[in-house]
């Protein structure tokens, strides 16, 4: 073959995109849109200035966060569907500690933090034990947890959390000593945790054993017992550490620039499972498809300002992710094999 | 709590379990042939919005019925392309499927929110039945879709226990090449059952904007395809069973709309937290199932989200 093997996955990944604008730009003139204005406004309004493209890393932060914590479990095959939840108990953990205690600077922002990390922890918990314990489909339990931390939050910021005397459900400010120190004039440091918690899991899974028996449980149930790999152990530590990792795009999101507990944004949670699936649960990669996601999403920003329908963005997203699919699938099924065989991709 | 508001109760279950129903029997199809489609929650969307617009576009409830069925069917045929012909992985096919019914829903939806269906689905009492003291207003004094949801019951436990087809569908679930080889078409199985079940999930999408809640809103389903998902779990893949579980969650989501005017406790409680009830009440159940499953080994269709090949037969 002429392509070496790595560039497989890449160059499947932009023919696909370039399949999707292409259908999106069909699908843009049958609703009667004007296709080279819009995607004159994404492209400008998403990379076109320093401004244009902090504001798309603005959106990029928490779907990268969401995204590497989705790597962590789906690398060990546990499908955990529950990084909304685990995000938004992340946020509530956070703000536990920021609106109940004050303490200076440092140890406000680590007690923090840790409190947001330790309740995302908890929420990834739950349905690894129900898995390990009573075999409950984590699919499922992991999904319906997000409902119930989104409610549990709701419940909050229209009760006894609200702002005293405003209409709005936002909890009250944190204290400065709580708030992540901000980068440039919208990002917060968060920007830079994330690639440091991408290296090091990309180092876990390279070097360490604890995460080559992570691949071997992502591989096959089979081969982790007769290496006496225990898959319940993987499971539930996997687990706590993507729900861990999954609470920090919740904690950089009230402890960033809102600086409060408000209704997070919904979505970020499941944008992180389909960039981590388009990334091959690569965690490098997962931080360029955080990226690229960060860019459509401000792209639809930049929509609304030039007075077109931002909701356009989500249907050129939806045809990207559909080809994407299709052309990975195919890409990692006819790329030339190794000498000894692989298993197909997840 | 007198007998009149019990019977509404009761028969305000009924409705909105009816969705869960419809849905989940489409589902349990589709799984029994060996495909998982987690996107249920985003066909419903789209069915939803679906049956508002055609309803209100032609003035007809039924256009606005079947083109959701089509709309569902549409959507099924591309998860079906995608997972059986291209073979992607289930899970992450489904969860696009949940984006995309998602975006396009609330991107093409923007003029009809708040627009009320004109004439939307009314109760038809069946003759006799409806005459029952008790059951009878509770079951048989309802609108079409919901009878056509107990049809539906038993037409599906009839074709996968009682005809050939049916059988050959089940067994693609669980040993797809022994269907292969036995002469059936395990990819026309798959395709067929997924645009059955996914035209159920439009159809259970379209009950909820003209039969239940008469108006198109953003994200309506409000989690509806999840717990018809869990639902087929809890049924342990048996259509009869479907019912009671269907029921019991309608019975809860009833409980939550109405639990400012019966009182009681349920005043006190924040309606937030009341909304969680259906979701813990579904991990609740799927722990106590899957205690049981892990006992006696029954489960899943033994094929279940593996896509199937014929060169590695």
């Amino acid at each position: 073959m002429i392509l070496p093997r790595w560039l497989w996955a890449p160059c499947a990944f932009l023919l696909s995109v370039l399949l999707g604008l292409a259908t999106s730009s069909i699908l843009l003139l049958v609703v009667h849109q004007p296709v080279l204005q819009t995607y004159n406004a994404i492209f400008y309004g998403a990379l076109g200035s320093w401004d244009a493209l902090q504001s798309s890393l603005v959106f990029a932060e928490p779907i990268a966060f969401t995204g590497l914590a989705a790597a962590v479990a789906f690398r060990a095959r546990v499908w955990n569907i529950g990084g909304e939840g685990q995000m938004v108990m992340g946020a509530f953990g956070a703000g536990l500690i920021a609106l109940n205690t004050s303490m200076p600077y440092p140890f406000m922002l680590a007690a923090v933090v840790v409190c947001g990390v330790i309740w995302g922890a908890i929420w990834g918990f739950i349905p690894a034990a129900l898995k390990v314990w009573l075999g409950v489909n984590e699919v499922l339990s992991s999904l319906m947890l997000n409902y119930v931390a989104i409610f549990w939050l709701d419940s909050l910021l229209y009760g006894p959390w609200r702002q005293p005397g405003g209409g709005w459900p936002f909890s009250a400010y944190f204290p400065d000593a709580a708030r992540l120190p901000a980068i440039g004039s919208e990002l917060d440091v968060g920007v830079v945790i994330a690639p440091v918690i991408a290296l090091g899991l990309g180092a876990l899974f390279r070097f360490t054993c604890w995460g080559f028996e992570i691949s071997v449980v992502g591989n096959s149930h089979q081969a982790a017992r007769y290496a006496s790999i225990s898959v319940s152990r993987i499971t539930i530590m996997v687990m706590l550490l993507s729900g861990g990792i999954a609470a920090m795009a919740g904690i950089q999101q009230v402890c960033g620039s809102a600086g409060r507990l408000y209704v997070l944004v919904p979505g970020y949670g499941y944008l992180g499972i389909l960039v981590s699936w388009l990334a091959g649960h690569n965690p490098l990669a997962v931080l360029l498809m955080a990226v690229f996601y960060g860019i459509l999403l401000q792209g639809g920003t930049a929509l609304q300002i030039a007075q077109i329908d931002p909701a356009l963005v989500r249907i050129i997203q939806a045809a990207i992710i559909l080809f994407a699919l299709a052309g990975l699938t195919l890409a990692s099924r006819y790329r030339p094999r190794p000498r000894s065989s692989t298993v197909d991709r997840a | 709590m007198n007998t009149t508001i019990l019977i509404n109760i009761l028969a305000g279950s009924v409705v909105a379990a009816t969705p869960l129903l419809i849905a989940a029997l489409g589902e349990l199809v589709v799984e029994r042939s060996g495909v998982l489609n987690l996107g249920i929650e985003g066909i419903m969307l789209i069915g939803a919005l679906t049956a508002v617009a055609a309803t209100l576009a032609t003035g007809t409830v039924i256009v606005g019925v079947f083109s959701a069925i089509a709309a569902g069917a549409l959507l099924g045929l591309l998860f079906s392309l995608l997972t059986v012909t291209i073979r992607a992985d289930h899970v992450v096919a489904g969860l696009t499927l949940v984006l995309l019914g998602d975006g396009i829903s609330s991107f093409s939806g923007h003029g009809l929110v708040a627009k009320e269906v004109p004439q939307s689905l009314h109760a038809v009492p069946i003759p006799v039945l409806s005459d029952v003291p008790f059951l009878g207003p509770i079951f048989f004094d309802q609108n079409l879709l919901v009878y056509f949801s107990y049809i539906m019951v038993a037409a599906i436990w009839y074709f996968l226990y009682r005809t050939r087809p049916g059988l050959a569908l089940r067994a693609a679930g669980e040993n797809p090449s022994a269907v292969d080889v036995a002469g059936w078409n395990v990819f026309r199985i798959r395709h067929l059952a997924v645009i059955f079940g996914a035209s159920m999930a439009g159809l259970a999408g379209a009950f909820l904007s003209i039969a239940y809640l008469n108006s198109w809103a953003e994200g309506m389903t409000a989690g509806r395809g999840w717990v018809a998902l869990a639902l087929v779990i809890f049924a342990g893949w048996h259509p009869v069973k479907l019912l009671g579980g269907a029921f019991l969650f309608g019975f809860a989501y009833i409980l939550i709309a109405e639990s400012q005017v019966l009182g009681g406790i349920f005043y006190y409680v924040s309606t937030y937290i009341m909304q969680m009830f259906p979701y813990l009440m579904a991990i609740a159940m799927l722990a106590a199932i899957g205690r049981r499953a892990m006992r006696r080994r029954i489960g899943a269709p033994a094929a279940l989200a593996l896509p199937y090949a014929r060169e590695e037969r």
